[in-house]
């Protein structure tokens, strides 16, 4: 009986705290960014977007773009299911359009107005007038 | 080195590998501490840190990933798990403790990885620990569970199993 009281107090603190962790997330603004791609810092396309509160940066790629993200085996995948059965959404880009990364020599770097994101396609809040860039980053160079 | 240990060590580190893969489609969930341990609780340490090293190189190169910034974290957050249970835990051995050792363990694992990215792509390390942390939570939570729950019967069938001698 202690046994599971003790698993129900441990599976309740886990969603309390992922609940508490999706609420210290800044909430999204509706509004228009500018999206750039670039590969090892050259810039390749740029184009601007208007996104709603709804939107993340994984819902504009995958409308706008030809994108695949990592399966549970960090192999490309155009499913681009969320790494997680938790709540906490955790997709891994790795290829949109002509940026080709494979997680283990290269990856997609993400910015957001020049400063490093601190936060992946799922979580990154949106904010009218943001400058994002997504960098394709060799590991070998 | 007895060739029945040597055999019984090839076949559970095969165990491991394959019960991480079979669950890899659920992010952070796995066996894999709670067969570690359980290895642990039987063979010496320096025998659980060899399967360790087994461990590792096969899951990076069966991963594609034959790189010092994953191999390393990965096995100093692996051989934590038979280190802590050797040094505090083995003479008094408890499931709640056990479970305890498990949860602490998923958070170690994560932070381990911590500096191996800052070092590798410059990201801040504050940042890193604040993404990583529901991530850690999970896996701390399943140890937990997953050891609070089947460490006993599955030490039970082991033992009946597995000959002593055959990990001496």
């Amino acid at each position: 009986m202690r046994k599971i009281w003790v698993t129900i107090g441990s599976m309740v603190m886990l969603a309390a705290a992922l609940f508490i962790y999706d609420l210290s997330l800044e909430p999204n603004t509706a509004g228009t960014l500018t999206l750039t791609l670039s590969e090892a810092g050259v810039l390749v396309q740029e184009a601007d977007h208007a996104f709603t509160e709804d939107d993340t940066l994984y819902t504009l790629l995958e409308r706008h773009y030809d994108i695949e993200c990592a399966d549970a085996s960090y192999a490309p995948s155009e499913a681009c299911e969320p790494l997680s059965l938790s709540g906490v959404e955790g997709r891994i880009l790795m290829h949109v359009n002509e940026l080709e990364t494979d997680w283990v020599t290269s990856y997609i770097e993400i910015s957001v107005n020049g400063n490093k994101a601190n936060y992946g396609i799922d979580q990154l809040p949106l904010k009218d007038g943001d400058i994002i860039d997504l960098n394709a980053v060799s590991l070998d160079e | 080195m007895h060739v029945k240990k040597m055999a019984m060590m090839a076949i559970l580190t095969t165990l491991l590998l394959i019960q991480e893969q079979a669950l890899s489609f659920i992010p952070n969930v796995q066996f894999s501490t709670l067969l570690i341990l359980l290895f642990a609780s039987t063979f010496k340490l320096r025998d659980s840190l060899l399967m360790l090293f087994v461990y590792v190189v096969l899951d990076s190169l069966y991963m594609g990933a034959l790189n010092p910034f994953y191999m390393v974290p990965m096995y100093l957050g692996w051989a934590t798990l038979p280190v802590l249970y050797h040094t505090l835990i083995k003479k008094h051995e408890n499931i709640y403790l056990m479970a305890t050792l498990g949860l602490v363990g998923g958070f170690i694992y994560g932070v381990i990885f911590m500096p191996f990215a800052v070092l590798q792509t410059g990201v801040d390390p504050r940042i890193y620990l604040m993404a990583d942390l529901p991530f850690q939570l999970i896996m701390a939570t399943s140890n937990f569970i997953t050891i609070l729950w089947l460490y006993t019967p599955l030490k039970k069938i082991y033992g009946a199993m597995i000959p002593k001698e055959a990990t001496q």
